[in-house]
C-alpha cells in the first residue's frame, strides 16, 4: 500500500517537476516540494494508521475555548 | 516536458535540423549545357522528354522542348508550341528586334501562361509541375510554358457526406476544379483564394479561401501564420496540414472540420469561416469549427424547418446513445439494478444467466467485435463487404448468444450504440474514444463514474478553442442570437445574423422580417436589409 | 498568473453553485424545522451586510485580490497573516465539500466502493479544471448550473403527488433566539462568497462585482428555499432526523409505479454542484498561495494542495453527524472573522490610510 502512495506521488513529481525546471522555476520548485512533502508525509501516517486530529474538532476546541476566555456561554 | 527530454538525452539537435535548400544554379548559353544540367536535376527517368528540333527564325537554331509525359497536354504541346516554332516561324521573314527568347513569347507562342526564367530551381520546379520548358541555343533564358494536362477524375457525389436533397456534386483531386466549383456557388468578387507551396518534396499546392467582407482579417492572418510555419517533407491530404494547424494537437475532438461538398464550404465561408483547399485531395479543411458543426447536416437546410429541427434532435439522441448506452447498461446491470423497473430487470436477469463473463468485460469485448467487423467491412472490396455483414451478423451475433457466451441484451445494446454512432459521422473517432473510456469508468464506479467521464470531457470541450473561437461556442458562452441554429433549426427567412463568434465583423446577413405574408402586407414592407457597414 | 476574464453574470453563477454546492443536501438553519425556508430568507438579508462589505473593499481597489489588499493595507507581515486564515478558510471549505461527498456516496449509492477512489477521481475532475483556469471553471459551471435547474424544477414537479401543504405549518414553533441563531446559521453560508473576493480582479467590469454577487445569493437563496419547503412539505416533521433530507425526499418519488427511486437525481446535483465548490475552493487556494508566496503562475501548486484538500477531506470529523453539529453550532462564529470581521478593518484603515493613493489607482 505503502509502496503504491510513493508510486503515485513519483508519477505526480515526474509529470510536474520537469516543465518547472526547463522553465527555471525555482520558487515554484520550493513550494511544490514542501506541499507535496506534507502530502506524502500525511499519506503515509494514513496508510500507517496513524491517528490524526479532526479539523472540526480541533476548531470546536479552538473557539469554545475561546469563547470562554471571553467569559461566553458555549453554544 | 518534450523539450526538456530531448535536451536530456541529447537530442536537441533533432529539433534544429532544417532541409537545405539548393542554391540556384543559372542557365549557360549552349543549349547541349543547359540539358545536361536539366539531366543532372532530373536524372534519365523515362517520363521526362526532351523533344529537340530546329528553330527557323534568321538563321537555324538548335532548341529543344522539355516536359514530363503524362503531366502535360500533348494537344497543347504540338499546337501551341511545336507548330508555331517549326511551321509558322518558317513562313515569314521576321525582323527580330531585342531578345530572341522575349520575340518568342512575344509573337510565336499562343499558351496562356508563359514564364522566362533564367534560374535552374524555378524551372526544375515548372517541369515538375507540368509546365513545359522551351531552351534555345545561344540564350541563358528559358520559357517556362503552361502546358498542365492530366488524368482528371470526374465530378462526382461523395460517398461520405450524402445527401436526400441538395447538390450532387463533391471536390475532386484537382485543386483547380474544386476553387472553380467554389466560385461558381459564390460569385461575389470578395472571394479570394490565396495559394502556397507547403512540402519540402511534395510542393503541394495550397490555397486558402475567403470572402472579404464578411470574414475577421485577423483570421485569415492567423491561418496564414499556422500556415507558413509549416515545414515538411509531404503534403498528401488536408489531414496532414489539419494536424499541424489545430488548436489542441493533443485533443481527439476535430477542432478543423473536413468537408467534401462545394455547397457546405461555400455555406461556411459565407458565415465567415476560412477553407483550405489542398491540392491532391477532395477533401477541404474549414475553419474554425464548432462543436454544434457536427450536428448540422446540408439537408437540414434543404428541407422544412420542422422535420429538420426533428431530425437534429434525432442526431442529438444518436450521439449521446452512442457514446452513452454502453457505459449505462453496465452501470446500471452491474451497480444501479433498483433504477431497473422490476419485470425489465426480471427478463434481463433471465438472459444473463449462465453468462461467464462480466458485464464489462462482455462489453467491451462485443464493442471490440463490432469495431473489427466496422474496420474490415470499410477496407474489403465491396463484393467482400457483404461477406463481412453475413459473418458478424449471423456467426457472431446469434451464435454466441445461442451458445451462451454473449447474453441477449448485451447484444442489443452493442448492436443499438453501432447504429447510433454512424448517424454523427464527424464525432465517430471520438465517440470510439468516449464509449470505451466510459464504459471502464461505468464498470469502475458505477453511474458516478460515467459522470466524472462525462464531467472530464465536458471541462476539456469548454476549455478547447478553434483559431481562438471557444469551441462550444453558441451555447458556452451562451450567445442568444446564435441559438436559432442549435436546438431548433428556425426558418432560412429568420436567420438573419452570422454567427457572433465567427462572422461578426460584419453581423448583418440578410433583411429583417421577410417571413413570406399575404400581399396586401407585403406592399408596403421594405425589404431592403439593414447596413451592413455598422457593427 | 491568470489570463481569463469572467463576465458577472459567469460570477453570478458562479456564486449560485458555491451556494447551494454543498447545501443542497446539509439544509441551512434546518434545526429551525418548518421555518426553514424563513431562515434562509432572514439570513439572506443579514448576508447583504459582509457582502456590501467585501464588495466595497473590491471596488476601492479594482483589480486587486483579497491578498494583496491585504498586503497593501497591513504590510507584508499582518497582511500575510490574514491572508493566511482567509486561504485556511477556503480550503476547509473546499475539503469539507469533499468530506461530504464521500460521506454521501458511501452511506447510499456506492456502498462497497473504497473512499480513496471516490476521492481520486473526484479530485482529478477539480484538478484538470483548477489548471485551466478561472474561464473553463466559469464555462464549464455554465452547463452543470442548467442541468441542475432544470433537475430541480423537475424534482419539485415530481414530487407534488405526495406534497402535504399542511406540514408547513405552523411556520415558527422554536423560541426566538434559536430562529436567529438559524438564521446567523444561514447568513454565514451566503457570506462564503467571499472566496469570490479572489475571482473579482478577473471580471470583465469590475464595478459590476456587487450586483453579480447579490444576484447569485438571491437566485441560491430561492433555490434553497424552494428545495427547503419541498422538504418539509413531503417529510414533515421527520425531515430533520434524516441526515440527508433532500435525498429521502427523491427517494419517496412515485409516479405511477413507473417513475420510482429517483434518489439519484440529488446525487446528480450535488456532485455537479460541489464539483464546481471543491474546484473554486481549490483554484482560489492555489491563486492565493501563489500570489502570497509571490510566485509567477498558480499552476504549480493545484496538484500538492488538491491532495492535501482530500487528506482533509477524510480528516475533517468523525462522521457526518459531528460535522452537522459543527456547521450548526460552530461555523457562525468561526466563519465571523474571516467573512466580517476582518474585510470591515481592512476597510475602515483603507479610508483612514486614505488608500489605494492616487497613482496606484488606475
Amino acid at each position: 500500500m505503502i509502496f503504491l502512495v510513493i508510486l503515485g506521488f513519483g508519477l505526480i513529481v515526474v509529470v510536474e517537476v520537469p516543465s518547472l525546471i526547463c522553465r527555471q522555476y525555482w520558487r515554484e520548485l520550493v513550494v511544490f516540494s514542501f506541499f507535496i512533502f506534507v502530502g506524502l508525509l500525511l499519506t503515509v501516517f494514513l496508510t500507517l494508521g496513524v491517528e490524526l486530529p479532526y479539523i472540526d474538532v480541533e476548531l470546536t476546541k479552538l473557539i469554545t475555548g475561546l469563547g470562554e476566555a471571553l467569559g461566553l456561554k458555549p453554544g | 516536458m518534450i523539450r526538456f527530454l530531448l535536451r536530456k538525452f541529447g537530442l536537441a539537435h533533432l529539433r534544429k535540423e532544417s532541409p537545405s535548400t539548393p542554391e540556384g544554379k543559372l542557365l549557360h548559353s549552349d543549349l547541349e549545357e543547359n540539358l545536361a544540367l536539366f539531366r543532372e536535376e532530373l536524372g534519365n527517368s523515362p517520363d521526362v522528354i526532351i523533344r529537340r528540333f530546329t528553330l527557323n527564325l534568321r538563321n537555324e537554331l538548335k532548341s529543344a522542348v522539355l516536359f514530363i509525359d503524362g503531366l502535360i497536354d500533348q494537344q497543347v504541346i504540338y499546337d501551341s508550341i511545336l507548330y508555331p516554332l517549326m511551321i509558322e516561324a518558317k513562313k515569314e521573314k521576321w525582323a527580330v528586334k531585342g531578345h530572341l527568347i522575349d520575340f518568342i513569347e512575344d509573337n510565336l507562342l499562343t499558351v496562356g501562361g508563359v514564364d522566362k526564367d533564367d534560374r535552374m530551381p524555378g524551372l526544375v520546379a515548372a517541369v515538375l509541375a507540368g509546365d513545359s520548358v522551351l531552351l534555345v541555343d545561344g540564350c541563358d533564358q528559358a520559357l517556362a510554358i503552361s502546358t498542365k494536362g492530366w488524368e482528371k477524375r470526374s465530378i462526382t457525389e461523395p460517398d461520405t457526406e450524402q445527401t436526400i436533397k441538395g447538390p450532387r456534386e463533391g471536390f475532386t483531386e484537382n485543386i483547380r476544379t474544386n476553387t472553380a466549383m467554389l466560385r461558381r456557388k459564390i460569385a461575389d468578387p470578395g472571394l479570394k483564394f490565396e495559394q502556397m507551396k507547403i512540402g519540402e518534396r511534395t510542393r503541394t499546392k495550397v490555397s486558402i479561401a475567403y470572402v472579404k467582407g464578411i470574414v475577421n482579417e485577423k483570421l485569415v492572418e492567423e491561418v496564414r501564420r499556422r500556415l507558413k510555419r509549416i515545414n515538411t517533407d509531404m503534403v498528401l491530404d488536408a489531414n496532414y496540414l489539419s494536424e499541424f494547424i489545430s488548436d489542441a494537437p493533443f485533443s481527439p475532438f476535430p477542432t478543423v472540420a473536413f468537408t467534401e461538398r462545394p455547397d457546405v464550404t461555400a455555406a461556411k465561408l459565407l458565415e465567415g469561416r476560412v477553407a483550405i483547399f489542398v491540392d491532391g485531395t477532395p477533401v477541404v479543411n474549414t475553419a474554425p469549427t464548432l462543436f454544434i458543426e457536427s450536428f448540422q447536416n446540408p439537408d437540414d437546410y434543404n428541407f422544412h424547418f420542422l422535420f429538420a429541427t426533428m431530425i437534429r434532435w434525432i442526431r442529438y439522441l444518436a450521439f449521446f446513445l452512442g457514446i452513452l448506452l454502453p457505459a449505462f447498461f453496465v452501470a446500471l446491470t452491474t451497480y444501479h439494478q433498483e433504477l431497473i423497473p422490476t419485470p425489465l430487470l426480471i427478463s434481463m436477469a433471465a438472459a444473463m444467466e449462465g453468462v461467464p463473463f462480466p458485464i464489462v468485460i462482455e462489453v467491451v469485448a462485443m464493442g471490440a467485435v463490432f469495431e473489427i467487423l466496422r474496420e474490415a467491412g470499410v477496407r474489403l472490396a465491396r463484393p467482400i463487404g457483404q461477406t463481412i455483414s453475413i459473418v458478424g451478423a449471423l456467426v457472431i451475433g446469434q451464435a454466441t448468444v445461442a451458445a451462451g457466451l454473449v447474453a441477449a441484451p448485451t447484444v442489443i445494446v452493442i448492436a443499438l450504440t453501432a447504429i447510433a454512432s454512424f448517424v454523427v459521422p464527424t464525432q465517430q473517432e471520438i465517440g470510439i474514444i468516449l464509449r470505451l473510456g466510459l464504459t471502464f469508468l461505468a464498470g469502475i464506479l458505477g453511474a458516478y463514474g460515467i459522470l466524472v467521464g462525462l464531467l472530464l470531457t465536458l471541462i476539456h470541450l469548454t476549455s478547447l478553442r478553434s483559431f481562438g473561437v471557444p469551441y462550444l461556442s453558441p451555447v458556452i458562452p451562451l450567445s442568444i442570437e446564435d441559438q436559432k441554429d442549435v436546438i431548433v433549426r428556425t426558418p432560412l427567412w429568420a436567420m438573419w445574423t452570422r454567427p457572433r463568434s465567427i462572422g461578426w465583423p460584419r453581423p448583418i446577413r440578410q433583411g429583417f422580417g421577410q417571413s413570406p405574408t399575404s400581399p396586401e402586407e407585403t406592399a408596403g414592407k421594405d425589404w431592403s436589409r439593414p447596413d451592413d457597414k455598422k457593427g | 498568473m491568470e489570463e481569463g476574464r469572467i463576465s458577472s453574470s459567469q460570477l453570478s453563477l458562479l456564486a449560485i453553485s458555491y451556494l447551494i454546492g454543498t447545501t443542497f443536501l446539509l439544509s441551512p438553519g434546518s434545526q429551525a424545522k418548518q421555518g426553514t425556508w424563513l431562515t434562509i430568507l432572514l439570513g439572506l438579508g443579514e448576508a447583504l451586510i459582509p457582502v456590501l462589505i467585501f464588495t466595497t473593499l473590491a471596488k476601492r481597489f479594482a483589480g486587486k485580490s483579497l491578498i494583496e489588499i491585504n498586503d497593501l493595507v497591513w504590510g507584508k507581515i499582518v497582511g500575510k497573516l490574514f491572508s493566511l486564515v482567509f486561504l485556511w478558510y477556503i480550503f476547509h471549505l473546499g475539503s469539507a465539500s469533499f468530506a461530504i461527498f464521500v460521506a454521501l456516496f458511501k452511506t447510499t449509492v456506492l456502498i462497497a466502493t473504497p473512499e480513496v477512489i471516490l476521492l481520486i477521481s473526484g479530485l482529478l475532475s477539480c484538478i484538470y479544471v483548477s489548471k485551466k483556469g478561472i474561464e473553463v471553471i466559469a464555462r464549464t459551471n455554465e452547463v452543470l448550473i442548467l442541468i441542475t435547474v432544470l433537475l430541480l424544477i423537475l424534482g419539485f414537479l415530481l414530487v407534488l403527488n405526495i406534497f402535504n401543504a399542511n406540514n408547513l405549518f405552523p411556520v415558527i414553533e422554536i423560541p426566538i433566539t434559536r430562529l436567529l441563531w438559524a438564521t446567523q446559521e444561514s447568513s454565514s453560508l451566503f457570506g462564503q462568497t467571499i472566496v469570490f473576493m479572489m475571482i473579482f480582479p478577473y471580471l470583465n467590469r469590475r464595478k459590476s462585482c456587487t450586483g453579480a454577487i447579490i444576484k447569485g445569493l438571491v437566485v441560491a437563496a430561492i433555490l434553497l428555499m424552494s428545495s427547503a419547503v419541498r422538504t418539509t412539505g413531503v417529510l414533515g416533521k421527520i425531515s430533520e432526523s434524516y441526515i440527508f433530507p433532500n435525498y429521502e425526499t427523491d427517494r419517496l418519488i412515485d409516479i405511477g409505479n413507473t417513475l420510482t427511486r429517483l434518489e439519484i437525481l440529488p446525487v446528480l446535483n450535488f456532485l455537479t454542484m460541489g464539483f464546481i465548490k471543491s474546484s473554486v475552493s481549490l483554484y482560489v487556494t492555489s491563486l492565493g498561495t501563489a500570489q502570497l508566496l509571490n510566485l509567477r503562475t498558480y499552476r504549480p501548486v493545484v496538484i500538492p494542495l488538491g491532495i492535501l484538500m482530500i487528506i482533509a477531506a477524510t480528516q475533517n470529523y468523525p462522521d457526518i453527524s459531528s460535522h452537522l453539529r459543527f456547521v450548526e453550532n460552530i461555523h457562525p462564529i468561526y466563519a465571523l472573522p474571516v467573512q466580517i470581521i476582518f474585510p470591515l478593518i481592512t476597510l475602515l484603515l483603507a479610508i483612514i490610510r486614505r488608500l489605494p493613493c492616487q497613482g496606484e489607482n488606475q
